[in-house]
């Protein structure tokens, strides 16, 4: 099983490269997922990634971009909440790229 | 534009099929059909208020019913029987959702261009 | 003329689920009815394994489902996700012939094309 090195500790890795276990996300796991991304965290990308790590406490489920933009737009505005500003933060895909740098599982990719 | 009803009918502990059945219900919600979601028989355990019990070692994904504020879906009912049998209060479930008796099921039924159960 | 949509959700092996739904198919085709898509979900997702091995001796109602939608231009449409968590195809396990991966939005949206949801 692939490892992501943080710290000198190993921390195992799902099969696409996501956290295996959750609990075990901090700080600098984020950054070095970032690093992986190519993504230079600002405090926008921080806001986001913690957006969704709230949402999956709260509901169980790695947001889908469709519903990310919907709940981001009703808790900090439309503003933030649309696809264009997610995709600019993160090019790849914003609820895939975010969801990984939040130590959170992959979003199902049918929804 | 079709108003579809979500009919679930399976425990939470035994099967995937609630699981499954919540994405279908989402993933109609967001291309905006109008849906309704009818708990009955057994699937009303779904609706008891769950943190993770990994004694069962299925997800739980009950947490996730939350989400249908978000996705606008407004009609979440539940059956006065299948509550009844099984000794439920409707005030003890974990969201908001609208407690039929048979006839208010058979007018929602009426209501739908398509059923889909699980 | 009746416009339909099939779901399947049960296996096809513990259940007659796949063999109603050709039958009905059969039928609805025969009496001038159409059918917009046939969609896997939950255990359906089976019968789209590419892998499937049957005696000479037993039908294969898998090839033949997929054989009677390209013959009528049908959309023979599975769940990839529901699929995926099943092991019936991954990133290098393509499914079976004629059936092709689609998200439970894909079926979703095809609902405005049909006037009624037969599910199996």
């Amino acid at each position: 099983m692939a490892e992501l090195i943080v710290n000198d500790t190993p921390l195992a890795l799902d099969k696409h490269g996501y956290l295996a276990n959750m609990q075990l996300w901090n700080k600098q796991v984020a950054e070095e997922f970032a690093r992986l991304e190519n993504i230079a965290l600002t405090n926008a990308h921080w806001e986001v990634v913690h957006f969704v790590r709230q949402f999956y406490l709260e509901f169980n489920t790695s947001p889908a971009i469709r519903v990310l933009v919907k709940a981001m737009a009703q808790q900090l505005g439309p503003d933030k909440g649309n696809s264009k500003y997610l995709f600019m933060l993160f090019p790849q895909g914003p609820a895939k790229q975010a969801t990984r740098i939040a130590g959170l599982p992959k979003p199902a990719k049918c929804l | 534009m079709r108003n579809i009803l979500l009919l679930q009918r399976s425990s939470p502990f035994n099967d995937g099929k609630g699981r499954e059945a919540l994405d279908m219900i989402l993933a109609m919600a967001a291309v905006e059909h109008s849906i309704s979601v009818l708990f009955s028989a057994d699937a009303v355990y779904q609706l008891l208020p769950t943190q993770d019990h990994t004694d069962f070692k299925l997800k739980a994904y009950p947490r996730s019913f939350k989400l249908f504020d978000l996705y606008d879906i407004e009609q979440v009912c539940v059956c006065q029987q299948a509550l009844k049998q099984r000794g439920i209060n409707a005030a003890d479930l974990s969201i908001d959702v609208t407690v039929l008796d048979a006839n208010g099921i058979a007018e929602l039924f009426a209501r739908q261009h398509q059923v889909i159960s699980s | 003329m009746t416009r339909f949509g099939l779901l399947l959700t049960s296996d096809s092996f513990a259940s007659q689920s796949l063999a109603s739904a050709l039958l009905f198919a059969k039928t609805a085709v025969n009496h001038g009815h159409c059918i917009d898509h046939i969609f896997l979900y939950q255990d359906a997702v089976c019968s789209a394994a590419q892998h499937i091995d049957l005696p000479a001796d037993e039908p294969d109602l898998s090839a033949e489902l997929a054989q009677f939608c390209q013959q009528h231009n049908i959309a023979l449409l599975f769940c990839v996700t529901a699929a995926e968590k099943r092991g019936v195809v991954s990133d290098r396990l393509m499914a079976r012939d004629g059936y092709t991966s689609a998200g439970l939005a894909e079926f979703a949206m095809r609902q405005s094309n049909i006037d009624k949801l037969v599910q199996f």
